[in-house]
């Protein structure tokens, strides 16, 4: 009798259970009830969610450099100029139009009738404005600090001189910390509310910390056309099993770093799309050329290294063949990248060189992060030594941890070999300033080479695009193929999940991708 | 019993200087620091230390932590780098969820411990007995974020939400998962603590005066066997609380527990400090409430605390 009751019991909770299931089903479909019509009378869903790997933490765009918070104030701010993610050209987005009198003096003009999601016209105030806050925030301050005068035109018209000059200064202009913000909005609200106000097509609506973020399209918008969808959410889903199960259930049109592992199931499954776009990061195994002791401050090692490593093997290994072998230290999509040879894979040159300076035998260190990717490159970097007879240790760390050993004291911290990537901005000086020039913040191989500092120099100060253009490719065969502080591998394949019918989601090469425009057809 | 409150509660004061001090410390000690991963890529030594400046992260780790020590005492936890706001606000924020989990998967851990652990006992070496161990077993020893990213596979296609917060539904597998270890847990203590007390000679009189076994079990056997139920319950939460950081993570549940381990893999010294002197809190005034639980059921204890 009593079993029978229990047996009750638990089919009582079965049929509770399949209850919630069933209510669960009709709350996924009412996700998918139509919104926005485009002017073919096409239906938009009306609410589009993304789920991001990381936390949004705030909107303020100077006081940040994370990539998720940057996505979603891309949405609801906008730049003075900005990378097209089509063409990949550095443009106007809040200016019409720029013009470099002399390296250290620049004029602009602001587009018209801009309007500000607190119903204010854009002018040269706000801009002057924003340089101004810009240059008390420690995220922003080095954007600015070149800035010596700034003079208000009219309304639409301003000039900027420079301390020195930058022929690049229209990139720099393009960074994510350099949103432009409204001068009315923080003279009449909070600042916590002021900095939410933008003239992007997202008007910022609700964020619940660790959970969600929620932006309304800008109905009385001028700047772009009125989105089609009506809500844009960004889910914060950390665990990339559970945004790719999402996806798969409805319950979100569009995942964020898909796992590697699942790229299959994104393009063969119907109803779901893989977006690629090659990114620009470039991963390398670098040496650390202070460490007096260790054999790869001798460049022969290292050119035997470039010349031993299989790229194209290690690009499987570590990113299932969605990457491309990268021939030169620059970046492909940046401004002046040549397409040099590099130095090509010479298995029989590596072991020439390696048996002439008795590598054989060898026990080298190597420090990376524990990312998966980099966990792969140096189990791969392993195999390949060992070929060799160079045994490789590795040793992993958090990123956090790596950086700041790799960029401490080199003749101190004990790194020989490390695996590190560098995301460089927009323009070709930023790809060799940091992670090249004796005073880069980056300069994980610790190099000090007088030379190659001033033909960074001079090449950021050249006028001549041509002159310029022969420097960038001086510097990419000599630091690629002669000095070798480090070895170009791979760029790797940026890659999006997304539904059937989404379209607008363009990949930034930099992480901060684009859906100012995303939408998806019902 | 007041007194024994109040001692209590003084003796968490040098468990939380013990347990700040010992955080800020391995925090400061692990490589890395969030101020570089703050700042740009480009930024400049002198950039980097206006930053430390700001966060009130610059100077030797002795006097930072004194530094915050003495903030601590006057209610003001500090401002968290990573997020840029006051510690308190989110914690306070995000306590909610945590809270509704871990009640929730309270619920869900007695709603099963206590019937299962019944019955198993009841039915000793029995079908049902066996089955019970198989399934508390399977409970106990299975990890919680496993079981979580299992249930999302099974269930989520069926229509539960995979993720997220906002209504009871998805409450409902974050729960479950997180629950099942502890129903584990208590359906063994349950059962072996029934087994002891239907043994008793005060049931068998029960039993032979006809009081019906339905009584007999609920009234006389379950009240004494709730002892170190409680006991085991009490040293669970602490687990409860543990595994909440793993559930968090796999369910995207806006929790403190994951929000811990952002500030952990952040290096946001102050924010992780701040939680993990809450969870401090929170669990000891959890073990002090079931400590004054036990007053309330064995009259013995309460008379105790009287002397």
């Amino acid at each position: 009798m009593k079993s029978k009751k229990f047996v009750a019991l638990l089919m009582a909770a079965s049929v509770l259970a399949t209850t919630a299931v069933g209510c669960g089903n009709g709350s996924q479909s009412s996700q998918s009830s139509p919104g926005g019509s485009g002017a073919t009378g096409t239906q938009y869903k009306e609410e589009i969610i993304i789920a991001m790997a990381d936390e949004f933490t705030t909107i303020d765009p100077m006081e940040t450099t994370a990539e998720t918070n940057q996505i979603v104030q891309d949405c609801t701010h906008d730049l003075l100029t900005d990378t097209n993610l089509t063409t990949m050209q550095n443009e106007g987005e809040l200016l019409e139009s720029w013009e470099m009198v002399t390296p250290d003096h620049w004029t602009f003009k602001l587009k018209e009738n801009v309007t500000f999601h607190d119903g204010t016209i854009l002018n040269t105030d706000d801009v002057e404005f924003t340089l101004q806050r810009a240059a008390e925030k420690p995220t922003a301050a080095n954007y600015v600090a070149d800035i010596k005068e700034f003079n208000k035109i009219d309304d639409l018209n301003f000039e900027i001189y420079l301390t020195k000059g930058n022929v690049d200064f229209n990139y720099t202009l393009a960074a994510n910390s350099l949103a432009i913000l409204s001068k009315e909005a923080f003279e009449t609200m909070e600042e916590s509310e002021a900095v939410k106000i933008g003239t992007g097509p997202w008007v910022f609506d609700e964020f619940v910390s660790g959970d969600h973020v929620t932006l309304t399209r800008f109905e009385e918008g001028t700047l772009y056309p009125i989105p089609n969808t009506k809500k844009l959410t960004f889910r914060m889903i950390p665990e990339a099993s559970a945004r790719m199960i999402a996806l798969e259930n409805g319950e979100v049109d569009v995942i964020m770093s898909p796992s590697a592992t699942d790229y299959s199931r994104l393009t063969e499954s119907d109803g779901l799309q893989l977006i690629t776009e090659t990114g620009r990061t470039q991963h390398f195994v670098g040496f650390n050329l202070q460490n007096e002791g260790f054999i790869g401050t001798n460049p022969e090692f290292r050119l035997a290294v470039s010349k031993a490593i299989n790229k194209e093997e290690m690009i499987i290994a570590a990113w299932d063949g969605y990457a491309q072998v990268s021939t030169s230290m620059m970046c492909r999509d940046m401004e002046y990248y040549a397409d040099i040879e590099g130095v090509p894979y010479d298995p029989e040159g590596a072991q020439e060189i390696f048996d002439r300076l008795g590598c054989n035998g060898m026990t080298i260190d190597l420090v990376t992060s524990d990312a998966s990717h980099r966990v792969k490159m140096a189990e791969n970097l392993q195999s390949q030594l060992q070929k060799y007879g160079i045994t490789l240790n590795v040793e992993y760390m958090q990123q956090a941890a790596l950086t700041e050993l790799c960029t401490g004291d080199g003749t101190t911290s004990g790194v020989e070999m490390y695996i590190l990537s560098w995301t460089p901005g927009k323009n070709a000086d930023y790809m060799f300033r940091n992670p090249i020039h004796s005073s880069g913040g980056r300069n994980y191989s610790h190099l000090e080479d007088p030379d190659i500092d001033a033909l960074i120099d001079a090449a950021a100060a050249e006028v001549d695009t041509e002159k310029r253009a022969e420097m960038y490719l001086e510097l990419q065969e000599r630091l690629t193929c002669e000095i070798i502080p480090w070895i170009p591998i791979a760029q790797n394949t940026l890659t999006i999940g997304a539904a059937e019918g989404v379209t607008g989601v363009l990949i930034h090469p930099g992480l901060v991708h684009q859906f100012k425009f995303c939408e998806r057809l019902i | 019993m007041f007194r024994y409150i109040i001692k209590r509660i003084l003796m968490m004061i040098p468990v939380l200087i013990a347990v700040s001090f010992v955080v800020y410390f391995l925090m400061d000690l692990a490589p890395g620091d969030i101020i570089s991963s703050m700042a740009p890529q480009d930024a400049t030594e002198a950039e980097l230390e206006m930053m430390r400046e700001q966060w009130g992260l610059n100077g030797p780790l002795i006097e930072r932590y004194f530094r915050y020590l003495g903030d601590l005492l006057t209610g003001d936890m500090g401002m968290s780098p990573s997020l840029r706001r006051p510690v308190a606000e989110v914690f306070i924020e995000r306590l909610p969820a945590t809270l509704q989990l871990a009640l929730a998967a309270t619920v869900v851990a007695l709603i099963i411990s206590v019937p299962l652990g019944i019955a198993a006992a009841t039915h000793h070496r029995s079908f049902l007995d066996g089955i019970s161990m198989v399934l508390a077993m399977i409970g106990v020893s299975m990890p919680a974020f496993w079981l979580g990213l299992l249930l999302i596979m099974w269930f989520s296609p069926l229509g539960l939400p995979s993720g997220g917060s906002g209504t009871p539904l998805h409450l409902v597998l974050p729960a479950l998962a997180l629950g099942a270890g502890q129903a584990g847990t208590l359906t063994r203590i349950t059962r072996s603590s029934m087994l002891d007390v239907i043994r008793q000679d005060y049931l068998r009189t029960a039993r032979a005066k006809g009081v019906s076994e339905k009584q007999v079990i609920r009234k006389h056997a379950l009240k004494n066997a709730l002892i170190p139920i409680i006991t085991v319950f009490g040293s669970t939460l602490g687990n409860l609380l543990g595994g909440a950081v793993a559930i968090e993570t796999v369910f995207s549940w806006p929790g403190i527990g994951r929000l811990t381990v952002n500030a952990v893999n952040q290096r946001d010294t102050t924010l992780a400090t701040g939680c993990i002197i809450m969870f401090t809190v929170l669990l000891t005034v959890t073990m002090l409430l079931v400590d004054i639980a036990y007053a309330y059921v064995d009259p013995r204890i309460k008379a105790q605390y009287s002397k």
